[in-house]
């Protein structure tokens, strides 16, 4: 699943970011390298079943003292 | 970025299913019991004065949306930080949405498939969706509110024999302290979650009164919710409806007409899962615009595939299972997004009313 992953990626890199970087969009095409960078190492990570931590308790931690 | 524009009555049907989407499936907070039509009315109250300011902005501003309007306000800087707090406040409002659509699924019809699997679909039906553009997405509100407006239409004449009009009384059992609590709840999800409407501003025709379009879609979908609850519980009961996750779904289920009529609760998924599909598009629109306008980008379409990834990603990881959901979303939602809904908009409304009489001034003197 993890090969497929980077498979699915790769292709994804080279329909998105590169492509905005064959149009001659700099800018855009660092912001989106960053942002599939971001949803690649989740995805990865998802993948592998690593344990993400979510931002629910902090959220919940906030509420809580405020209350 | 090129000119995108819809008419009044595309941001009018936007407005109705961004409201009615999850409210339609999730139901009410439940402390207020039979009463809580009496809390949904106090927060369409509550809701519409709000709405007048949201709408006063697009007048302060026209042709701008939020990103534009912190920037103008607060400057290049603070304006940006505070888009971000934005862009973080659509991006998880999506997450959360696609994630109530995963737990339905997980729950009721798809009890086997893994929950990424629908809530991936639906986000890549949104990330085409905003690539294509927001006309394209009042099109299919303008489209999609109909049928979903006609659905909602028949399944209520078709409950009506199940009606059982003693779980009505008595009235306010709970005390009103559970009614304004409901109130609250009610009012931050979905009433003043209108405020991601800012976003998609700018592709409102300066001549639409903002005031209108923004006020009947709350109006309409604030009705449209409240009859929906008064069936749930006038079929259920207030006891059943706290105990269930999806009441809408329970209380369609019952529809029985003459052993012919039956089963007909996928057609109430249906209208949640199009009503969803608006709100997601609507969130990921305002995320990629936001991110567009922070950074300076050419285009918001660069942006919208990966913050559609991370949308569906969040929402995989956000929450440990569906009463993690449920208590995040009737009891800390609330508090979570007051300061968006509400806080910083009035601090906008304000800074706006100086800077564009400040402008008006500096313009006479000239």
């Amino acid at each position: 699943m993890a090969v497929l992953i980077v498979f699915l990626y790769a292709f994804i890199v080279l329909i998105d970011p590169y492509g905005l970087l064959k149009q001659g969009l700099k800018r855009d095409f660092y912001v989106c390298s960053a942002l599939c960078l971001l949803s690649f190492v989740i995805a990865f990570s998802l993948t592998m079943k690593w344990d993400i931590p979510s931002p629910t308790p902090l959220i919940e931690g906030w509420v809580k003292q405020l209350h | 970025m090129s000119k995108e524009t819809i008419t009044g009555g595309q941001y009018t049907s936007i407005t109705i299913m961004f409201m009615i989407s999850s409210s339609l499936f999730m139901g009410g907070a439940g402390l207020s019991g039979n009463s809580i039509w009496v809390s949904l009315l106090l927060a369409i109250t509550m809701a519409v004065p709000l709405v007048c300011i949201y709408a006063r902005l697009h007048a302060l501003f026209p042709g701008k949306n939020i990103f534009d309007m912190l920037i103008a306000v607060f400057g290049k800087v603070a304006g940006r930080v505070v888009a971000c707090s934005y862009i973080w406040y659509s991006l998880h409002l999506g997450a959360l949405v696609l994630r109530n659509f995963g737990e339905f699924s997980k729950t009721v019809p798809l009890t086997a498939t893994p929950m990424i699997v629908p809530m991936l679909c639906i986000g890549l039906l949104c990330v085409w969706a905003v690539r294509a553009g927001i006309e394209v997405i009042g099109r299919s509100a303008k489209f999609l509110v109909l049928f979903v407006l006609f659905e909602l239409f028949i399944i209520q004449i078709f409950s009506l024999p199940l009606f059982e009009y003693h779980h009505l009384l008595p009235l306010l059992d709970n005390g009103w302290n559970a009614v304004l609590s409901d109130a609250m709840s009610s009012f931050s999800f979905p009433l003043a979650e209108t405020v991601l409407l800012l976003g998609a501003f700018h592709s409102l025709p300066d001549r639409a009164s903002a005031y209108r379009v923004m006020l009947s879609g709350v109006l309409i979908s604030g009705g449209v919710i409240i009859l929906v609850y008064l069936r749930n519980m006038l079929v259920l009961g207030p006891e059943i409806i706290t105990s269930l996750y999806f009441p809408s779904y329970v209380a369609t289920s019952r529809i029985n007409i003459g052993d012919f009529l039956t089963r007909i609760e996928g057609s109430s998924a249906i209208a949640f899962v199009t009503a969803l599909v608006i709100k997601v598009s609507l969130c990921l629109y305002v995320a990629s615009i936001g991110i567009a306008k922070v950074f300076n980008l050419k285009s918001y379409r660069s942006v919208v595939l990966q913050m559609g990834l991370i949308m569906v990603y969040l929402s995989v990881f956000i929450f440990k299972d569906i009463m993690g959901m449920q208590y995040f979303a009737f009891h800390i939602y609330k508090v979570y997004a007051f300061p968006f809904q509400v806080i910083i908009p009035m601090i906008l409304w304000i800074g706006s009313e100086i800077v564009v009489r400040r402008n008006k001034n500096k313009t006479a003197v000239a």
